[in-house]
């Protein structure tokens, strides 16, 4: 794990970890250098990526990954921000995990957050011609919702 | 000697599309498959999910904390118990509760029982996906003790939502203690002869062996988890690597097969009902009596902070992620569902089988679409 | 004239009206023959619909229908009612025809093969004397029917269904062919009353010992994938394809498949009684010095067929299904070569004259 923050700190110095007063070390990493990050992450033996949330942190979209070393059971918490509302992108985890293919789909279904170069982006749970994300903060149904 | 050539010039084989659900006898619920075919060859799989999605992670977010419990058995509501256990082990996290030592092993207890309910059910309509239509009621016979002492404890056969934050909601009835020890020697002595009947079938076999075969580096690619995954090899048991409740007081296996096709899946849920018995064998005797609940205050606020639990259901690995602002209901609940990732599975496994085998892989999965849709 | 045997009550009944009221007669005659094998048709249909149901509770710990009638025996009935009652429908593109055309094929398929089978001595609409090569050419027209049913759907999984039937039963058929062939070198006849009087001193079982042994359990495994009942139900294959050939069927069309399956089960049996089991012989002679004679032979004839028809209940509620695959590797690698050498050999034994 010492090894992981280090290297991980010299490759990315951009990116920030916080090991105190959190569950699991927490990565936050910009989009930029999200894929080669969760490359280096899997690299270092977290090979089981355990879920993709989608996030909406009020003024950013994101993404926060659990991942497990299978060996060690250790495990990671990779967060990405994205400061676009309007068309926000990542790129795809499929190459490296192949449970992203549903996961991506998912948040692209309930968040918008589109990943490129996913083999089928399209919505999964809700129907095609479904308009706005509903598990953002901002969607507002007024028929079907009941706010206490 | 005249050659003969047979002209094929009008003649095309043709893919074409299959639509296996919404409305299917095998996928269990309204799972749908869209299948691309080449005769009865299945070359793509494509899921569309959302035929019972009610999006209870957005209903949470306006739910107190007490309320998402029953919001979490309609999810996998064949493990439902679990699903309650896990949230309220969640919340107990955040709450830096203890709780009495009872209620730990009270939820051990029909945690396993729950797990065995489900998987007498998985085996009874595995049993009717590859054409053995007997099984079923032979699991359900059995499963329905199980629901027996379910209703009279919690009150509820299926949705229980036995589990709360710091306890649990009632004391065991009086009965508990003796009908479970009946139920075990009763499992005991019937798991034989479900072998009888459908494990040693020479047709069974066949269906089964090196049918649908999902790699050891592939599970976990797929993350899948639970029996899928050790099926394959992988040590995946949440029960094992971090005990919950009065998991880590009591001896038993984590069964493992590593050939990672259809029979090594279905053998992994055969011994672990057996498994889940020694379990609770081993706490019945001795349930601790020091009350039913922690002291929690009326209305539960999180400190603020994100925190994930995970157990082992029936399916798999569950896990609840809540991310918490310190106000009375959760910013955001994700549950991280194992059905979800073993569908994922499917996709790859079933591609170059023939349908009846898909069929019998999906039922080797044991999806529950609820689980899935969420 | 085809009706040859002197002692056919069919035939001295046809024969008698013919005498009194001339060709008129005649054709009463054979209407009449008509109305009791239908009748037949019908009543054994709904009774063995009946009996699977009980049969498949005793497998599964259930009771079975039991609310309608003495012992629920009136259940099936019942049913037959509802199903008359109901609505005809179908998919909006059907190819008319053809899907109307399936149930009027499979039926009669069924009903003729029922013709020519010997219930008691004497008690046979017809005599032919190609008898079995008859019943197995007639069975083979009711392929037609599920095809034509799986085809004019417009369904796929009503057309895969259809295919997989097609594909099963000619396939079976020559395995069930073989079987029969094999009694046939022993019987030397194909009439079935002269089966039957071959097997007075001995069963063809018993007579042909082994290559009749391996006979039987061809033509039992053959005949249960004919009449497409589990672990050969894969035409229906419930799991994979709903109900594939008559997804789209209701009604009485779809009672007409459910009934003409249970009378080809029917038959089956009554073919392999008939073959191995000295038909309505008794054994040992046991009744052959009390009265009423023919139905003492009904008596054992129907002892014998629910002795079958349960042997592939049996296995109906006890078996998971075959793949497409291994069903036909069973019948192409297994199956026919051992059919083809059980020929040889009982060809052997006959020539050799070392049957029992």
């Amino acid at each position: 794990m010492e090894n992981l923050i280090n290297k991980i700190q010299s490759k990315f110095p951009e990116a920030t970890i916080e090991t105190e007063g959190v569950q699991f070390p927490v990565i936050n990493v910009s989009p930029a250098d999200y894929y080669p990050l969760m490359e280096a992450v899997r690299e270092a033996g977290f090979d089981y990526l355990f879920s993709m949330t989608g996030m909406d942190w009020g003024k950013e979209l994101g993404v926060t990954n659990h991942l497990e070393n299978t060996k060690t059971r250790e495990m990671i918490v990779v967060k990405v921000k994205l400061e676009d509302r309007e068309n926000p992108e990542l790129e795809t985890l499929e190459n490296i995990w192949k449970t992203a293919h549903l996961h991506e789909r998912e948040i692209y279904d309930l968040f918008g957050i589109n990943f490129k170069g996913h083999s089928v982006m399209k919505r999964l749970l809700l129907p095609d011609d479904w308009e706005g994300y509903p598990m953002r903060k901002d969607w507002m149904d007024e028929t079907k919702m009941i706010i206490r | 000697m005249d050659t003969v050539t047979l002209n094929t010039g009008d003649l095309k084989s043709q893919e074409y599309f299959l639509n296996m659900g919404p409305q299917h006898p095998a996928t269990h619920g309204v799972l749908r498959l869209i299948l691309t075919m080449d005769g009865e060859v299945v070359k793509n799989i494509e899921p569309d999910l959302g035929f019972i999605h009610r999006s209870i992670e957005k209903q949470c977010e306006y739910e107190g904390y007490k309320q998402i419990i029953h919001l979490t058995d309609r999810m996998d509501y064949l493990s439902a118990h679990i699903n309650n256990e896990a949230v309220a082990l969640a919340i107990e996290q955040a709450l830096e509760i203890e709780v009495p030592e009872r209620v730990k092993v009270i939820r051990t207890i029909m945690g396993e029982l729950t797990r065995i309910a489900s998987h007498l059910l998985w085996w009874g309509v595995m049993g009717m996906d590859v054409g053995a239509l007997t099984t079923f009621m032979y699991a359900f016979r059995d499963r329905e003790m199980i629901n027996d002492i379910m209703e009279e404890t919690c009150g509820a056969r299926l949705t229980m939502s036995y589990s709360t934050p710091g306890g649990v909601m009632f004391d065991l009835h009086p009965n508990f203690v003796k009908r479970v020890k009946e139920f075990i020697p009763h499992l005991r002595s019937v798991i034989p002869k479900y072998d009888e009947l459908l494990t040693g079938n020479v047709i069974f076999q066949k269906r089964m062996k090196g049918i649908g075969i999902l790699s050891y580096e592939d599970a976990i690619s797929h993350g899948a988890s639970g029996p899928v995954a050790r099926g394959s090899g992988v040590s995946c048991d949440r029960r094992k690597i971090a005990p919950y409740s009065a998991l880590d007081k009591v001896d038993f296996k984590e069964i493992i097969y590593t050939e990672g096709d259809n029979l090594a899946r279905y053998n992994v849920r055969m011994k672990e009902m057996l498994e889940s018995l020694n379990i609770i064998e081993q706490l019945i005797d001795n349930i601790p009596d020091d009350g039913i609940q922690a002291k929690t205050k009326a209305l539960i606020k999180l400190p603020k902070g994100e925190f994930l639990q995970r157990v082992e259901t029936a399916r798999g690995d569950l896990g609840v992620y809540i991310v918490s602002d310190g106000k009375k209901n959760p910013y955001r609940v994700k549950f991280r569902s194992p059905g979800f990732s073993n569908l994922n599975a499917l996709i790859e496994m079933g591609k170059g089988h023939l349908i009846a085998d898909v069929v019998a892989i999906m039922s080797t999965l044991d999806f529950v679409v609820p689980d899935i849709d969420r | 004239m085809i009706l040859t045997n002197t002692t056919n009550y069919f035939a001295q009944l046809i024969d008698y009206l013919f005498e009194q009221m001339g060709l008129g007669g005649q054709i009463l005659g054979y209407v009449i023959v008509a109305a009791i094998y239908l009748t037949f048709f019908a009543v054994a249909g709904l009774l063995l619909v009946y009996v699977e149901r009980r049969v498949a509770a005793f497998f599964q710990l259930r009771l079975g229908p039991n609310r309608v009638g003495p012992w629920g025996l009136l259940q099936t009935i019942a049913d037959a009612l509802k199903l008359l009652a109901k609505e005809i429908t179908g998919t909006e593109r059907k190819d008319k025809l053809l899907y109307h055309a399936a149930y009027f094929l499979v039926i009669p398929a069924a009903l003729i093969g029922l013709s020519v089978i010997p219930f008691s001595n004497g008690v046979q609409a017809y005599d032919l004397n190609i008898g079995v090569f008859f019943i197995s050419a007639v069975s083979s027209v009711g392929v037609l029917g599920i095809l034509f049913g799986g085809w004019g759907s417009n369904n796929k999984y009503s057309l895969i269904g259809g295919m997989r039937s097609g594909l099963q039963m000619i396939s079976y058929e020559l395995s069930a062919g073989l079987a029969i062939l094999t009694i046939i070198l022993m019987a030397g006849s194909l009439q079935m009353s002269e089966i039957i009087n071959q097997q007075k001193d001995l069963w063809f079982i018993v007579k042909g010992h082994i290559p009749a042994l391996i006979a039987f359990v061809i033509f039992v495994i053959a005949g249960t994938a004919e009449s497409n009942r589990t672990p050969f139900d894969l035409p229906e294959g419930e799991a994979e394809l709903g109900a594939g050939f008559h997804s789209e069927y209701s009604g009485m069309g779809f009672a007409y498949f459910f009934l003409a399956e249970f009378i080809n089960m029917f038959i089956i049996s009554a073919v392999a009684v008939t073959l191995f089991f000295g038909g309505w012989l008794a054994p040992f002679g046991i009744t052959d010095s009390l009265p009423w004679q023919p139905l003492w032979g009904a008596v054992w004839f129907f002892v014998k067929v629910s002795g079958m028809i349960f042997l592939l209940m049996w296995f109906r509620w006890t078996f998971p299904r075959l793949r497409i695959d291994q069903l036909l590797t069973l019948e192409w690698k297994y199956l026919l070569p051992v059919g083809l050498l059980n020929i040889v050999l009982m060809a052997i034994l006959v020539y050799y004259n070392i049957i029992l």
